[in-house]
């Protein structure tokens, strides 16, 4: 929006987004959209997405310890992945 | 082995293995959507400001071979994005050299021989937050391997999703919860994408 105060004129500009850059937007949107209760949810509803992710991931390494089958290959994989990984992201951060 | 043991094979294997980078999004997700109670902008250090001579160099001057090469002399660390023609400033070509938590930003001036780079550190908030948003390739082997285990824990959250609802599909006896759940999510998400590109 531009306001010209000298002419007593305000100029909207509407500029319409593809569903790829919504769907990008909404990746982490966590704000309030005034005059939207519809929009203004999805702050709640990505709160919860965030949480079902912990879960997803804490329920699973439990259903897993509590089974005796793959448990070996199991522990070969997230112990030699989970090294890599944290190795992976100290190094970027550090380094580079 | 039946196609329920092999996706529950492929659900818990791709689930072990990209266990820390899943966690890693959980953490700075959460960081990111609450930086004020992290201490949002609070605690990062000024940034540092230092002009080198480019006395010596004779590619062209354009970002990339520039960057290259102040990469290369000036020992700088992380990987070179270059801001396309319309966000280049009128009196010099700028670059970026970023890792998370890092950011240089070097300019050269169309007629000069000097370099400056401006560091910008960010506080442990603002590290999670740019770790959670790495993406691209070409910054080394060690980053295009970070970028892989991230695209691929992307990947999986898809794949998660997908066995996950195949294999309670297969062993839920009652399924209207599930139903209702799964129903309500896809409906409000597909409903916010049409309302954002449609709604006036």
């Amino acid at each position: 929006v531009d306001v010209h105060l000298d002419r007593k004129l305000a100029v909207v500009k509407e500029t319409r987004t593809s569903a790829w850059d919504v769907i990008a937007g909404l990746h982490g949107f966590h704000a309030e959209m005034p005059g939207s209760r519809w929009v203004s949810i999805w702050a709640w509803y990505t709160e919860l997405c965030t949480f079902a992710v912990l879960f997803a991931g804490v329920s699973g390494v439990y259903l897993w310890t509590r089974r005796r089958r793959e448990r070996r290959i199991g522990y070969v994989l997230i112990a030699g992945a989970g090294a890599i990984s944290l190795a992976l992201m100290l190094y970027v951060t550090l380094h580079g | 082995m039946t196609m329920y043991h092999a996706i529950r094979k492929i659900h818990l294997y791709s689930g072990l293995v990209i266990l820390a980078f899943l966690m890693m999004y959980f953490v700075s997700g959460y960081v990111m959507i609450h930086r004020p109670w992290f201490g949002g902008q609070a605690g990062k250090p000024p940034a540092a400001v230092r002009t080198e001579s480019l006395a010596g160099y004779t590619g062209p001057r354009e970002p990339a071979a520039l960057a290259a090469y102040v990469v290369d002399r000036f020992n700088l660390h992380g990987r070179a994005t270059i801001p396309p023609p319309q966000r280049q400033p009128a009196k010099s070509i700028r670059f970026n050299i970023v890792r998370p938590g890092t950011i240089q930003q070097v300019d050269v001036p169309h007629d000069g021989d000097t370099a400056t780079i401006t560091t910008t550190r960010e506080n442990l908030a603002g590290v999670l937050a740019q770790l959670h948003r790495v993406h691209g390739y070409g910054g080394g082997w060690i980053w295009n391997a970070f970028v892989l285990f991230n695209d691929l824990a992307s990947a999986s959250c898809i794949l998660f999703a997908l066995s996950g609802v195949y294999l309670w599909w297969r062993t839920a006896k009652r399924k209207a919860w599930g139903v209702l759940c799964l129903s309500a999510s896809c409906a409000y998400t597909i409903g916010m994408v049409l309302y954002l590109m449609y709604a006036r």
